[in-house]
């Protein structure tokens, strides 16, 4: 499988302090790779990096075999990266259906409404309720309506920044299994960044470890999840 | 004389609220206190003036040339000279802006001398008579464009694709960027449109107050007032508050005497700060709920 996104040796800082140190990482195309690691690893960073708001120091960051490394966030959403932040960031005072369609702000197809439709049937408890301010909405539907902006975009690649915080478990089995399933029926490549590491190597194929800003174990999923040190660093299991 | 009063009121409201629309706009999406929106009204009037003049054009018929070249302003004042200062201190942007005041006022002073100066119209003294109120032609040409312009405004804001990435650029800047719109872009139309809906404002004032260069200056305190009465960026709350600002100044006009307008309107002002500091309707701005 080839690799969509392909970072290499990518380091990042925030104005003199660096957050992220000689990241090597793959997204192969059309499967989904989990980042995990504790808080502060530098996984939001990474995240903002491979979304453009963040333009690395050093290194290259390679997108469907194109370098993309100096490309403003807002050209590549148009590239077809879209990014669901941390912490969902609607547009608190807009409706739901508002906020939608400013995920389809770039594009001039005519296969928006066809994606509205999709959102709609993925998340119908949105539907119901399109009209409604995304301010007022519960912690689930909000994510629900964030994840609906991202995919609004037709993105080539999906990014997925802590999906799971702060949501009950129910939210989140229904949030994975809709990730999921566009990744089954449309191929489309997701990179899930988590706290929750089971949940994040449940749902991946692949999965990288980060620690203070460096990648420090990468392979297959089912490996990482098996190996006794992140058992017991992440997992709470003891090895 | 209670019914002429009103009316009075009521034809004068409209033009508060179009002449503070930008000015809220503008301080609602960008957290910028625009000094130099009163300018941009005199420069407007200016505008009907000089092509009533030159061209014998009517003052009401100016309006599409005013906008246009507002628009052009406004962008590119904001491009070149706001957008690079904006997210540093309050302080800089309230700077820059009073420096743009002081150079259009001191420009126009240069072409226009300090002469106050007034846009006279065929049907400038008539009037519309009803029972014992007189509806001056002008005022109520101006209320109808002012209340039109306003809708306009709104709908821009609210039913456009353009309007949505504003007030998605106002609520989350970054986030923003995520869904492909820029920033700098989004602010530049922002003040645009803002100076172009002032000059609009500009014209219809021409046809009923004397202009002068500092024509602007007494503007902006009305709308200061008026945004603060009408919630920061509501361009609905506006439009009601520039009514109810001036059914407050024809009142103290016509039982307390002329000289009483500003401070009437004024301490209604400060009233409205200490008990209702979100303004008359409470709604806050998108960006802060």
């Amino acid at each position: 499988m080839s690799s969509l996104l392909k970072l290499e040796s990518v380091s990042a800082a925030y104005g003199e302090s660096e957050v992220l140190w000689d990241i090597d990482l793959e997204a192969p195309e059309g499967a989904v790779t989990a980042l995990v690691g504790s808080n502060g690893a530098g996984k939001t960073s990474l995240m903002r990096v491979v979304s453009g708001l963040l333009i690395p120091t050093s290194g290259k960051v390679a997108f469907a075999g194109k370098d993309i490394t100096g490309l403003v966030a807002e050209r590549r959403v148009v590239e077809g990266i879209a990014l669901v932040p941390e912490g969902r960031r609607l547009f608190a005072g807009l409706s739901i259906l508002e906020n939608l369609m400013l995920g389809a702000f770039t594009r001039r197809d005519d296969r928006v409404k066809e994606d509205l439709e999709r959102v709609w049937k993925h998340f119908p408890e949105l539907a119901d309720r399109s009209g409604q301010i995304a301010g007022t909405l519960s912690g689930g539907q909000q994510q629900m309506c964030a994840i609906g902006r991202a995919l609004m975009a037709r993105p080539k690649l999906l990014l997925v920044d802590e999906m799971s915080l702060g949501l009950a478990p129910v939210v989140v089995d229904r949030l994975a299994e809709a990730l999921l399933d566009v990744n089954e029926s449309d191929g489309l490549t997701i990179i899930l960044v988590e706290q929750d590491v089971e949940l994040a190597l449940e749902i991946a194929s692949r999965g990288y470890v980060l620690d203070t800003g460096r990648v420090v174990m990468s392979g297959e999923a089912g490996e990482l999840r098996d190996n006794p040190k992140i058992r017991e660093a992440y997992m709470g299991v003891a090895a | 004389m209670l019914a002429q009063t009103i009316v009075n009121g009521l034809l004068l409201g409209g033009v508060y609220g179009i002449a503070t629309i930008g000015f809220s706009v503008v301080w609602g999406v960008m957290g910028i206190i625009n000094l130099a929106h009163g300018a941009y009204i005199m420069v407007g009037a200016y505008i009907a003036f000089a092509l009533n003049q030159w061209f014998g054009l009517d003052p009401f018929l100016a309006m599409p040339f005013a906008m246009v070249a507002l628009f052009v302003i406004g962008y590119a004042l904001q491009a070149f000279l706001l957008n690079p200062v904006m997210h540093t201190s309050l302080l800089l942007t309230l700077v820059v802006t009073f420096g743009i005041d002081l150079f259009l006022i001191d420009l126009f002073v240069l072409f226009f001398s300090s002469d106050v100066r007034a846009v006279h119209t065929a049907y400038s003294g008539s009037s519309l008579e009803i029972g014992p109120v007189l509806i001056s032609w002008v005022r109520l040409v101006a209320a109808i464009l002012s209340v039109l312009v306003a809708i306009a405004s709104y709908l821009f804001l609210n039913r456009t694709r353009t309007g949505q990435a504003i007030l998605a650029t106002a609520l989350d800047r970054e986030a923003a960027r995520l869904m492909g719109i820029y920033p700098d872009r989004a602010y530049g139309l922002t003040a645009g449109l803002a100076a172009a809906v002032a000059g609009a404002a500009g014209c219809l004032a021409s046809t009923i107050f004397p202009i002068s260069p500092t024509l602007g200056i007494s503007f902006l305190g009305a709308v200061f007032v008026v945004t603060v009465l009408g919630g920061i960026g509501s361009v609905a709350g506006v439009i009601i508050a520039g009514f109810a600002y001036a059914l407050v100044q024809a009142f103290a006009a016509t039982y307390l005497g002329a000289n009483y307008q500003q401070i009437v309107a004024f301490s209604m002002f400060l009233l409205i700060l200490i008990v209702r500091p979100q303004g008359l309707f409470g709604k806050p701005f998108y960006g802060e709920s």
